[in-house]
Parts: structure tokens; C-alpha cells; sequence
């Protein structure tokens, strides 16, 4: 037997958009911190560096209290933003899937749909996209049966079976009820 | 709160995260250390020069270690996301092709999840849903079938008092088989 490959990017917007948007928090934090640490940098070696570069081996001796202080601060940012937005990020895909459970849950009680605000991330509309198509087809099948069914037992009570009224309004019913897939 | 929601792997996932950005932020840091870690020379000739070209010394190693944290962090982002999230995006996409299934009319197709996946819950509704709708076409088709079996009877005895009150029977059935949707 054939073993499948497992493939694991499978989602665009949920695997990558997740990614993306974590990485173009933790690209800014970066960039300012960059920018910020190295604007102190040279403001902190010009000063060392005329002062008291006799006394120093290395310009890690230097810059170190300046490198730490920005590690610590830039890191605490990038990890609550980047974690902060992740949450965001999963949250709505979460959300999303809520909603459109609780609107299973609606189909399976009432046999309808209420459509629900809100926006959530692309893949998770076309789930619910697909799925109201499918309960309004669903339920445009069967109105569609009970209508043509009392419409027929009504011309059959007025007319009998036999005339072609009958007939006809019996056919449409049974070609209604025989039609499969999308309406 | 339904089963969709898993604190755990919210938590699993923030973790991965934290831990990608502090490894990157590690990684980062020794790229710092290389460069400045390197002898500085004590002569006042050298001191002089770094002072003047003090842009053309720090610039880069500025932008090396920012160049460093990004792709490191980029990377082990992009394998958590890949590698953890699967267990969202595969579920759903398993769970899109039973709903496209019931667009089509295929009752059949189910939602198989594999180890560790998430969204059981939904996926448990979602199969509800498919039985729930098969189940509404199951009993169409077969009054759909009785129908046209009493319509054969009556187009061969048009008088049978019998077959024209079994079949306003199977109508009144499909009514409220139908109507039982709403």
C-alpha cells in the first residue's frame, strides 16, 4: 500500500497569515529597537571611546549596560506583542469557528440559519460561506417538496387523480424529490 | 463555551512563540558579543580613526544582529505556525470537504480527525448535521418512491379508492416531512 506524504501547510491564511503577522510584530519591535540601541550606541562609545578608551580592552566593556538594558526592554515588547497578537490571530480563527458551530447547532435545531455578523479570517468565511449555501439549498428542497405536496393534494381533492392537472402537479413532485445535489 | 475553545493550545502554541523569539533573541545577542567582543586597540591613532568612521563600525553590526534575530525568529515562527497550527487548518479542511460533500449531495464523506487534532466538538456537530440532513433526503426518497409506485397502481385502476388514500397519505407524509424542517 502507498503511504500519503503528510502535508502540513495546508491553510494559507490560517498557517501563514498566523506567521506573517507574529513576524511583522517581532520585524518592527526589531527595527525600532535596532534603530534606538544604535542611536545610544554611538552617543555611548563617542563618549567612552574619548574618555576612557585606555582603560578598555574590549567595546563589550563599553556598550554592555546599554546592550542589556535594550535586550531586556526590547525582548519584554517582542514577547508581549508577538504573544499578544498570536492570541489575537488564533482567537479569531477560534471565534470563527464558534460562530459558525453555533449555526450548525441553529440547523440542527430549527432546520435555519440566522446569519451571524462579524469577520473572520478568509478560509473561515468560505467554511461558512459553503455552509449557508448548503442549509439554503437544503431548505429550498424541502419548501419546495412540501409546497409542491400540498399543491398536489389539493388538486387532487378539487379534480381526482385522474386529470392531468393531477398528473402534472405529481411529476413536478416526484422530479422535485428525486433532483440530488445543488439546487 | 463550546469544545472549539482549548486554552491549552493557545497556551502550547504562546509558548512555542516565546520561546522562538527568546532563543532568536539569544542567537542575536551572541552575534553582539562576536563583534564587540573582538580586542579593541588602546593606540590613540586607532581610537581616533573609530571615533570618525564610528557610523561605518556600528552600522553593521547593528543591522547583523537585527538581520540574525529576524531570520532566526522568522524561521522558528514559520515552523510553529506549520507544524502546530496544523492541527486547526488540517481539521478544517477535512471538514470543508464533508460540507461540499452535502452541497453535492454525498452524505458519506465524514470528518476523520487524527491524533492530537482539535476541534473534536465541531467536528462532532458537523457530523450530526451530515446524519441530520441524510436522514431529511433519506425520507424523501423513499415517500418519493411510495408515490410513484401508487401512481403506477393508479394509472392501471384509476377508480381504486385504496391506492388515492394511500396516496394523499404519502402526501401528507412528505408535507410533514418537509415541513418538519422549518
Amino acid at each position: 500500500m502507498k503511504s500519503r506524504r503528510k502535508i502540513y501547510f495546508v491553510r494559507q491564511g490560517i498557517q501563514g497569515g498566523f506567521a506573517l503577522s507574529v513576524i511583522f510584530v517581532l520585524l518592527t519591535c526589531g527595527v525600532l529597537l535596532a534603530w534606538f540601541l544604535y542611536r545610544d550606541l554611538k552617543l555611548n562609545l563617542t563618549t567612552c571611546l574619548t574618555f576612557a578608551h585606555i582603560k578598555c580592552d574590549r567595546p563589550i566593556e563599553l556598550v554592555k549596560e546599554t546592550v542589556a538594558r535594550y535586550s531586556l526592554y526590547g525582548l519584554g515588547v517582542a514577547l508581549f506583542l508577538s504573544a499578544g497578537v498570536g492570541y489575537y490571530f488564533i482567537s479569531r480563527v477560534r471565534k470563527g469557528l464558534s460562530v459558525l458551530e453555533e449555526e450548525m447547532r441553529e440547523f440542527l435545531e430549527k432546520g435555519e440559519v440566522t446569519l451571524r455578523p462579524g469577520r473572520y479570517p478568509v478560509e473561515i468565511e468560505i467554511l461558512r460561506e459553503k455552509f449557508h449555501r448548503f442549509v439554503s439549498s437544503h431548505s429550498d428542497k424541502m419548501r419546495e417538496v412540501r409546497d409542491l405536496a400540498r399543491q398536489a393534494r389539493e388538486i387532487i381533492e378539487d379534480e381526482g387523480v385522474s386529470s392531468g392537472r393531477s398528473q402534472g402537479a405529481l411529476e413536478k413532485l416526484v422530479e422535485a424529490i428525486t433532483r440530488e445535489g445543488r439546487m | 463555551m463550546t469544545e472549539t475553545r482549548s486554552l491549552r493550545f493557545e497556551v502550547k502554541i504562546l509558548a512555542l512563540v516565546v520561546g522562538g523569539v527568546f532563543l532568536s533573541s539569544l542567537v542575536a545577542g551572541g552575534a553582539f558579543l562576536v563583534f564587540f567582543g573582538r580586542p579593541f586597540s588602546t593606540s590613540f591613532t586607532d581610537t581616533l580613526h573609530t571615533l570618525k568612521h564610528l557610523k561605518e563600525f556600528l552600522f553593521p553590526i547593528v543591522t547583523f544582529a537585527l538581520l540574525v534575530f529576524l531570520l532566526v525568529s522568522s524561521l522558528l515562527i514559520f515552523l510553529v505556525s506549520i507544524f502546530s497550527l496544523h492541527r486547526i487548518a488540517g481539521p478544517t479542511v477535512r471538514i470543508e470537504r464533508v460540507i461540499e460533500g452535502m452541497e453535492r449531495g454525498d452524505f458519506q464523506e465524514s470528518v476523520s480527525l487524527r491524533k492530537g487534532d482539535e476541534l473534536r466538538g465541531f467536528a462532532r456537530t458537523l457530523e450530526e448535521v451530515n446524519r441530520k440532513a441524510h436522514r431529511d433526503r433519506l425520507k424523501l426518497r423513499e415517500a418519493g418512491e411510495r408515490l410513484m409506485r401508487e401512481m403506477d397502481l393508479l394509472r392501471e385502476s384509476p377508480g381504486d379508492e385504496e391506492s388515492r388514500e394511500k396516496l394523499m397519505g404519502i402526501l401528507r407524509e412528505l408535507e410533514e416531512a418537509a415541513g418538519a424542517e422549518r
